[in-house]
């Protein structure tokens, strides 16, 4: 007998019951039998044969703990209890699985950000040579008159950097996530979406690949804006422009300005804070 | 000490024996059998069945169901060749720890 049948038995208990009743009932017969050919009157022999067998009860439960995986059939009965009372507590069981549900859905919700900020690596070439750069701040310029570390940097302060760091490292500038109001030109739609600014050479030295069209380069860099130029998201290319060639070219305005279209960046890349993911613009 | 003590444990060394000798037999010709061969090893009728669906488990002996002569369902059990390989280990084991005893109620 294997665990098969031992399954099989704990998830059909009156067969498996109903089986050895039968193989004892027979054993009875027999014996009755064999007693009556030795002379003893039918009834005494059927007592006899009984009082010899034992208790059936008892040998039920002993050849049950054998033939039966019985931990699984206590697990059913637990169960089917379980849905019992579900069904007769109808309101309370109700609020705890609607507690349950938020309880869990909020977990997963923060687990998901947690996950995406903190454990998986930026989907860039070299994520573990990635430096993030701030200055420590004097006193002086804090509220609470404590020194503090600024992300922030001029434009000065940061072609000086970059030419401290070469050839060791190359710099690139980022802004942080912000939330604009995007529309195309052609008044299709508008809606707030999370833009980045980046340095022209930033997706070079993250090694991020064009799903489409080109990226942002360093001659996008031109003073005052001459051609501004956008790269949308992997999700927001399928989204909104059901993942069209046409999106090339395709003119946003965002906030008071307008951006050119010229790539889409390849799935995994969904802008350096990675939250919700947009568009990469510079 | 009582009749079932004397079988206490050497009960599937037994139904094993018997099946071996005798071919498949149901569980109440096993009884008739070991009664047959001794007055002294009456076995517990009912502690049989437990015993032969242990035998079953551990894959020493096998059943099905037949209908015999009278058209009556019973069932059948019939040794293994892994219940003969146990056999022959159990009765090696049973005749040396025998023998062991022997040898002490003698000397000691």
């Amino acid at each position: 007998m294997s665990w098969i049948s031992r399954i099989a038995n704990a998830l059909r208990p009156g067969r498996a019951a109903a089986d050895l009743d039968d193989e004892l009932q027979f054993h009875l017969e027999q014996r009755a039998a064999d007693l009556v050919r030795d002379g003893m009157p039918r009834a005494e022999a059927e007592r006899l044969a009984r009082r010899q067998l034992g208790n059936p009860l008892q040998l039920r439960e002993s050849s049950r703990d054998v033939k039966s995986a019985v931990w699984l059939e206590s697990l059913l009965r637990d169960f089917r209890f379980g849905l019992r009372m579900i069904a007769k507590y109808r309101n309370a069981s109700l609020a705890a699985i609607a507690s349950l549900a938020l309880a869990v859905g909020a977990s997963t919700a923060a687990f998901t950000l947690v996950d995406a900020l903190i454990f998986r690596p930026l989907p860039v070439a070299e994520p573990h040579q990635l430096i993030d750069l701030a200055r420590l701040l004097p006193a002086f310029f804090s509220s609470e008159n404590q020194p503090h570390e600024s992300p922030s940097f001029s434009y000065a302060q940061y072609q000086l950097l970059c030419d401290a760091a070469r050839p060791q490292a190359d710099l690139f500038a980022l802004t942080n996530g912000l939330q604009l109001s995007l529309s195309d030109d052609s008044g299709g739609f508008s809606e707030n979406v999370r833009a980045e600014f980046i340095s022209g050479d930033g997706f070079t030295i993250l090694g991020i690949h064009p799903a489409l069209g080109r990226l942002i380069q360093p001659d996008d860099d031109t003073p005052a804006n001459a051609h501004p130029a956008a790269i949308i998201g992997y999700g927001f290319w399928k989204r909104r422009f059901g993942a069209s060639p046409a999106a090339i070219g395709e003119r946003l305005t965002m906030g008071r300005q307008s951006f050119q279209i010229v790539g889409v960046a390849a799935a995994p890349f969904a802008g350096y804070a990675r939250i919700s993911l947009v568009d990469l613009v510079n | 000490m009582s009749r079932q003590d004397a079988l206490q444990g050497s009960l599937p060394l037994l139904v094993l024996k018997i099946l071996h000798r005798r071919g498949p037999l149901h569980g109440y010709g096993i009884t008739a059998q070991i009664e047959a061969f001794s007055d002294l090893l009456r076995v517990e009728q009912g502690s049989l069945y437990p015993a032969l669906h242990r035998l079953e488990e551990a894959g020493w002996v096998r059943a099905k169901w037949t209908t015999t002569e009278n058209k009556r369902r019973a069932r059948i059990y019939e040794i293994t060749p892994a219940g003969r390989k146990q056999l022959q280990d159990e009765e090696r084991r049973w005749t040396s720890v025998a023998g062991a005893i022997g040898q002490v109620l003698r000397e000691a």
